[in-house]
């Protein structure tokens, strides 16, 4: 069934795209990652103007993560507080990303800086956790969870807090640095961030896997309502029909997907996601050194 | 005395390469073939079956008929002519094994679409020279560069990826065998419209061919617009866009709360 999309203003079948969002939405709900990443490039492939697919695929994470938070908060997975601090970090970093992000703009070559940190940051990401994940599964098949508390500098720094949720007493400007530096990245990159927060809660502040998804997911929530608003605003490019259609698939796609998650141990999980965050990169990876189809690109601007 | 007149020359040169396109196109077209009679002229009649392409929620293209009449031996090509923006056409090299932008160029009031269609191939019908004049035909197109970007040496291939681009999306046509002219009077051209069709208004030009020249010429305009729930969603979006983005987020919000409390009764 063809459905016209006033805003993308081109026609797609409506079911690839509830298909689209089903598949994101599950890995969502199970991963606690936004999505985009994986969304963005997909909306391209199938004919989405790429303005238009950045915009709308924000609009959709706003549904798929509520849906996803719901589902955790059910289950009592959401640290509020650990959240609140990071979106506070978050607010900040991503006001100076995009800021650093119209700088890198001026200087040119925006789209290779993007696509050249994407490879760096999930290689390293991926490879780390991949690495730190299997030993762990490892580990637990032959004895018992391994000490999770290592007592470092970080727990030294001041304004000291009790996260109840997360079992932890950690200073309050771990996770407002976390989130500064998210919100950095996600803004030069144009995604929620979720890929690179949720290694970062797991291994920089130390919360444990279960807690992670909800938290990240609650944190995002935020992160892309400012997004899809800020887009709404200033580009007019968020398609609501698309929005709609996506955000169907999206939010009934998380819903299984944090079921899924409650079947899996933490370390399978972070294996899982980093194999996935390993494919992404080794895809981006590729088309920077293969040739492409058409060396040739179009970009239309005003004038009559 | 001889520098200022080839000053001069250079001087009208260089106005006549600022003149925009169309201008500059007429202009030519005087020149080289008789100035064609008023679009009035009974000898060339034409309509469209609408003068509207509807872009509505199940719009998938859409096709209109072109239907006409013309007195006297001659044939017709039609020329449909999309609303025109700037382009630019990036191109990638491979610098230390990686593919990244390298070389643009900015073609001025580019047509967004255009379709010709005819009964014959358009050299059998008309010089080169005349087609170039008129702008018939794709290869005939009168894509002018931007600025420093004319003096770009491989212009043409960047000329050659916009219409490559252009004619993936369906945007640019040629079709040869779509024009049926009847008992040497009446004729039909149907034209396609594909779902990527820009919005905007469109000429759709007739151009009556005989002994190689095109003796006359008629247009009528044509608007490709959305209507109902398309063109509504889009005048908010454009005319109360924080409304819009504030609806976005909440109707996110509202569908993501639904989903879940669907499935926790599930």
């Amino acid at each position: 069934m063809q459905l016209y999309l006033p805003i993308a203003e081109t026609s797609i079948n409506i079911f690839i795209l509830l298909g689209m969002g089903g598949g994101v939405g599950f890995l969502s709900g199970l991963f606690g990652v936004g999505g985009g990443f994986l969304m963005t490039p997909l909306l391209i492939f199938v004919g989405i103007p790429p303005t238009v697919a950045v915009a709308t695929e924000a609009n959709q994470i706003v549904a798929s993560s509520v849906s996803g938070v719901l589902a955790h908060w059910r289950r009592g997975n959401v640290d509020f507080k650990m959240g609140l601090m990071l979106l506070i970090g978050g607010v900040i970093g991503s006001t100076f990303g995009v800021w650093l992000f119209s700088l890198l703009k001026q200087l040119g070559q925006i789209d290779l800086v993007i696509k050249l940190s994407y490879v760096i940051f999930l290689s390293i990401i991926g490879s780390l956790m991949f690495v730190e994940a299997t030993r762990a599964m490892l580990r637990s098949r032959k004895a018992g969870p391994p000490k999770r508390h290592q007592h470092t500098w970080m727990h030294g720094l001041p304004f000291k807090m009790r996260f109840r949720r997360s079992r932890l007493y950690i200073s309050a400007l771990l996770p407002v640095t976390v989130g500064v530096l998210v919100g950095i990245l996600a803004a030069i990159m144009g995604v929620g961030g979720g890929f690179v927060m949720v290694p970062a809660m797991i291994y920089l502040i130390g919360m444990p896997t279960s807690v992670v998804v909800g938290t990240s997911l609650f944190q995002i929530i935020f992160v892309t309502a400012n997004a899809t608003f800020l887009q709404a605003t200033m580009n007019q490019t968020v398609d609501i029909v698309l929005a709609l259609i996506l955000l169907i698939g999206g939010v009934i796609g998380a819903q299984f997907g944090a079921r899924a998650g409650v079947k899996l141990k933490g370390e399978q999980l972070r294996v899982l996601l980093a194999l996935m965050v390993l494919a992404v990169c080794g895809k981006l990876g590729f088309d920077l050194v293969a040739t492409p189809a058409d060396l040739f690109t179009l970009h239309t601007s005003g004038g009559h | 005395m001889r520098a200022s007149a080839l000053a001069t020359a250079l001087v009208a040169f260089v106005a006549l390469l600022a003149l925009p396109d169309q201008a500059r196109s007429q202009a030519k077209g005087e020149i080289q073939v008789k100035a064609p009679a008023a679009a009035d002229d009974s000898r060339l009649i034409a309509d469209l079956s609408r003068h509207m392409v509807k872009i509505s929620t199940d719009f998938a293209g859409d096709d209109i008929l072109l239907f006409g009449a013309i007195e006297g031996d001659g044939d017709v090509i039609v020329v449909v002519r999309g609303p025109k923006k700037h382009e630019t056409v990036r191109r990638k090299d491979r610098v230390a094994g990686i593919w990244m932008n390298s070389d643009e160029v900015t073609f001025q009031h580019a047509p967004t679409f255009y379709a010709v269609v005819s009964a014959k191939p358009l050299t059998d019908l008309l010089p080169v020279e005349t087609l170039k004049a008129y702008e018939i035909g794709i290869p005939h197109l009168n894509l002018v560069p931007l600025g420093d970007s004319a003096a770009n040496a491989d212009i043409i291939s960047f000329r050659d990826a916009l219409i490559r681009a252009r004619s993936r999306e369906g945007l640019f046509s040629e079709r040869h065998d779509a024009l049926k002219i009847m008992g040497r009077a009446l004729f039909r051209a149907d034209l396609h419209f594909p779902s990527a069709v820009p919005v905007g208004t469109y000429q759709v030009h007739v151009y009556m061919v005989q002994n190689r020249e095109v003796i006359n010429i008629t247009s009528t305009p044509l608007t490709v617009g959305k209507v109902g729930v398309e063109a509504g969603i889009y005048d908010l979006a454009q005319r109360h866009a924080p409304a819009y983005g504030a609806m976005a987020i909440v109707i996110a919000a509202i569908a993501g709360w639904l989903a879940s409390v669907v499935f926790r009764k599930a």
